[in-house]
């Protein structure tokens, strides 16, 4: 495996970290800067081209966060003013002094532990140092794959890299890490006559260009399922029993339970879940987990975006609420622990309470029990999207792939795409089997409302329960 | 900087074309809690993003490799080439059919000024912040009301927490064909939650609005409307079971819906196969009939007045303008970026990011005076621009069943475009939501509705 060395620019950066830290601080009770350099590459082959980008990810600057009198503010930079940091302290610090205005909130004082840490990931086949020919060839061979059968009017294979190299400072800390995340795709459009359909195939990780030999062995499935959509119909609406992926579980997980501990959403009010932590809020067979440290996905990392150290929180045990999850700024409001849950979408975003890695625990029954035990209801796969509603517990998911069960065996009858939604508390609380499988995966991004996207990783095992569908 | 990375460029025989585009942002951020500011931010940054173009021949048949690449103010020299060569070497492995950059040419709109100008984003922000704190002040309506009642004060919509941000963008575009141009704006934004309560216990809702002038009309009346929207979700009932409604969408599910037919009149979505349309062909469908549908007209907008992605030139320098894409429901031409106009062999008119829709032929009281369901807000209204599937979980809506118009809340529907394409009717009433101007209400007629199950 090939060790992932930091960037350049966060090798270097130390010094004028240290300076800002210590010439901001004569003015400021607390000081940290976070300074972000990822870099990345995006390899595609679409219908008759392909190409070579920077990822979507890339970023590089610093933002300094800094309390005076209570009250906290931030100033994000990625400017050059010259060599040491004088000329960067008066630039920030004028930026800082306009943000201190009368009547803002006084925050209780920033904590500060002690920690001098370093990470750095690595790699099999690192795609930053290996020809881009490579990469396209294997993603155009994909493409073609997938174009060469009946009716698929449009195919894309894609796969992004990213290296995240981040150091932080403050007083009290120094904190330096250095990683790779993969996500790579395949996507097909099928259409005929007045009927298009669309489905798709994704892989994740902390991986390098090994990552597509995963990639590859999907295609087959992916092929076969769109040439299934095209005779796909609807659902009639109503209740039924539903087995949801992997991918779908997280995703039930994620915007049940996930959004709705995120503890800034308690500070505002907005979240129901605040009044029933110690309560049963789901069925006693399952436990839900968020954290950045304990699986490898795309949502892991050694720090968040405000020097606090990633772990893995409990968020339901047994069926009972047990905790949130924090970013540093709600964990002061609401008087609990910070769980290395802040992160920003990139140096200049504000850093929120999000999740990282969220999924359910396995369970005991196996996907064939779980369809054999199934009366009258669909196995749902694909996720399309999700979202959330903290304060009154709906929920929406989408799924491309709906197989319909009757009498525990599938009639053969297809319907895409799928709207599932519910009341949280009744989905979870309908959930009555989970497999032993495990599965999280990483290929989308998390939105906070309809923005601040941060990469996330979601799932688990199957699950069984009762949502409405249509 | 700019000098730095131009000088790298014509040092490397190897690159046959570049575009680089520049852009500095200045912003000021305000985050609150109720009436409370808890954090306040500012930004400056400066970016610029390089595309590399090389050409090679094979068997007599021309190819062009592009790669982008993004370069960073703090970057050295040394770190500028390095990427510059990276960026060369992959766009050397990349063979795609051979295509030309657009030359330098003058602005065919001006953009005229926001009325932000003159000042800092953080002094208009926080004049931004007073005035929708002044709207969702909750005695203000009240106090005009007779007999107004503390209690009724107390339980009134208000604000629960609101995201502010003004960001000054100057832009500026240069190539190797001969491109250099520039333009600046600002980009206002909010997000916020409105909340109220109801018979069941507190209910919100979450809404965001982009802008480029300092409207505090506009602004404050988006505020007040959604509070009168929140206030109608906390006397909600759960949505019946419903069959044979046609579906009513206004604002930016209505925009969203119609970007469907915007989004597919483009060069690089009908040369990758994703678009179902056909220049010359109907975007209504070969099945439409005349009569029960009103034909869509569609164009390509430069500039939309309040609109923040109102810009005189696209991402290549190509000067933008008012350009028609569909006429009498007829798709008549495509909006795209110099490549793929190419490979299409049509003129570059350049890739837009804003469109008009014009007028349907009837008024939103005709559209509601047959029972209907109409929505307002959406958990997350999803357009699929691909399959044309569309449709959410319902947040807030209303039944009309003929006689009475009933507030709902839950459920969802669920449709096709391409079944409702033929059938589609807008209103006659027009105004700027999402990326568009245009009809500010539109009715499908063949949608799937789920109700919502009682409980909770």
């Amino acid at each position: 495996m090939i060790v992932c060395p930091h960037s350049t620019f966060i090798e270097g950066v130390g010094p004028l970290l240290d300076g800002l830290v210590e010439g901001l601080g004569r003015y400021n009770d607390f000081v940290s800067v976070l300074a972000a350099d990822d870099s990345g590459l995006s390899f595609r082959a679409a219908r008759g081209e392909t190409g070579v980008a920077d990822s979507r990810w890339v970023q590089r600057g610093l933002v300094v966060r800094a309390q005076r009198g209570g009250k906290v503010a931030e100033a994000a930079v990625n400017l050059p003013e010259g060599p040491g940091s004088e000329a960067l302290v008066a630039r920030v610090a004028r930026m800082l002094d306009e943000l201190f205005v009368a009547g803002a909130k006084v925050h209780p004082p920033l904590p500060d532990e002690p920690a001098r840490l370093e990470a750095r990931g690595n790699v099999a086949i690192d795609p930053f140092e290996t020809d881009p020919e490579m990469a396209l060839g294997r993603l155009a061979s994909f493409r073609d794959a997938l174009l060469s059968a009946p009716d698929i009017v449009s195919a894309e294979a894609k796969a992004d890299f990213v290296k995240v190299s981040r150091a932080y400072r403050s007083r009290s800390r120094a904190l330096v890490q250095t990683f790779v995340w993969d996500q790579a795709y395949l996507f097909g459009v099928t259409r005929r006559e007045d009927r298009a359909k669309v489905s798709y195939r994704s892989v994740s990780g902390l991986r390098g260009l090994e990552s597509l030999d995963e990639l590859e062995a999907q295609a087959p499935a992916l092929a076969s399922e769109l040439a299934e959509l095209l005779g796909a119909g609807r659902v009639e609406p109503g209740e039924y029993e539903v087995i949801l992926s992997p991918a779908m579980a997280g995703t039930l997980a994620h915007e049940a339970f996930g959004h709705g501990v995120e503890t800034d959403m308690f500070v505002k009010g907005r979240a129901r879940a605040r009044d029933y932590i110690g309560k049963a809020v789901a069925s006693p067979m399952v436990t839900m987990y968020d954290g950045a440290s304990g699986v490898e996905q795309t949502g892991s990392f050694l720090f968040d975006d405000e020097g606090n150290l990633g772990r893995r929180t409990t968020v339901i045990k047994d069926g009972i609420l047990v905790s949130g999850f924090s970013d540093a700024l709600s964990a002061l409001a609401l008087g609990i622990e910070a769980t290395g849950n802040g992160r920003r979408e990139a140096y200049d975003h504000k850093a929120y309470a999000r999740m990282t890695n969220t999924y359910f625990a396995p369970g005991q029954s196996t996907l064939d029990e779980m369809i054999a035990s199934t009366r009258a209801g669909w196995l749902l796969d694909r996720l399309n999207s999700g979202m959330e509603d903290p304060k009154n517990w709906g929920i929406q998911l989408i799924a491309l792939v709906g197989r319909e069960i009757r009498d525990g065996r599938f009639t053969g009858r297809i319907a895409s795409p799928v709207m599932c939604s519910g009341y949280v508390p009744d989905v979870l609380r309908s959930i009555t089997m989970l497999s032993r499988d495990f599965e999280l995966g990483g290929s989308g991004a998390c939105g906070k409302g309809h923005k601040e996207f941060v990469k996330v990783s979601e799932g688990g095992p199957y699950v069984k329960t009762r949502m409405r569908l249509g | 900087m700019r000098e730095t990375i131009k000088a790298v460029l014509a040092a490397r025989p190897g690159v046959a074309d570049w575009l680089l585009v520049e852009l500095r942002k200045s912003g000021s951020e305000i985050y609150l809690i109720g009436d409370q500011t808890d954090i306040s931010r500012a930004v400056e940054s400066l970016n610029y993003t390089l595309l590399v173009y090389v050409d090679s021949e094979t068997s007599g048949q021309q190819s062009r490799g592009e790669a982008r690449v993004t370069l960073h103010p703090t970057m050295s020299e040394e770190e500028v080439a390095r990427a510059v060569d990276r960026a060369i070497f992959a766009a050397s492995r990349s063979r795609n059919p051979w295509y030309g950059l657009p030359e330098g040419a003058p602005p065919l709109v001006a953009l005229p000024p926001g009325g932000f100008e003159g000042r800092s984003p953080a002094s208009w922000a926080a004049e931004l912040r007073d005035a929708i704190l002044d709207a969702a002040d909750p005695s203000k309506g009240l106090a005009e009301r007779p007999g107004a009642m503390k209690g009724a004060l107390a339980s009134a919509p208000r604000l629960n927490s609101l995201e502010l941000f003004l960001t000054k963008r100057e832009t500026r575009i240069l190539s190797s064909r001969g491109v250099d141009v520039g333009f600046s704006s600002h980009e206002g934004y909010i997000e916020y939650v409105v909340e109220a309560e109801g018979e069941a216990g507190e209910v919100e809702l979450f809404d965001d609005l982009r802008f480029s002038e300092p409207d505090f009309d506009r602004i404050g009346g988006e505020i007040e409307g959604a509070l009168a929207l929140v206030g109608e979700r906390a006397h909600a009932l759960p949505l019946p079971a419903l069959a044979g409604l046609p579906l009513i969408l206004g604002g930016k599910e209505a925009a969203s819906v119609l970007a469907w037919f915007f989004d597919n009149a483009d060069a690089g979505r009908m040369w990758l196969g994703s678009s179902p349309f056909a220049l010359g062909a109907s975007v209504h469908g070969d099945s439409a009939r005349a009569g029960e549908y009103d034909p869509i007209e569609l164009a390509a907008e430069a500039i939309l007045r309040g609109h923040p992605a109102s810009a005189p030139f696209d991402e290549e320098g190509v000067p933008l303008a008012r350009h028609p894409l569909v006429q009498g429901g007829e798709l008549r031409g495509l909006a795209g970026s110099s490549r793929y106009s190419s490979y299409l062999k049509l003129p570059v008119v350049g890739g837009y990011r804003l469109f008009s829709v014009g007028a349907g032929s009837l008024g939103l009281e005709a559209m509601r005076a047959r029972p209907h369901l109409e929505v307002a807000r959406f958990s997350d209204f999803n357009v699929d621009p691909d399959s044309g599937d569309f449709g959410g979980e319902i947040r807030l809506g209303w039944h009309f069943d003929g006689k009475r118009r009933v507030p709902i809340s839950g459920g969802s529907v669920t449709g096709s475009l391409f079944e409702n394409r033929g059938r589609l009717r807008m209103s006659s009433e027009i105004g700027l939501a999402g990326s568009m101007l245009g009809p500010r209400n539109i009715l499908l007629p063949a949608v799937s509705i789920t109700g919502a199950a009682t409980g909770g």
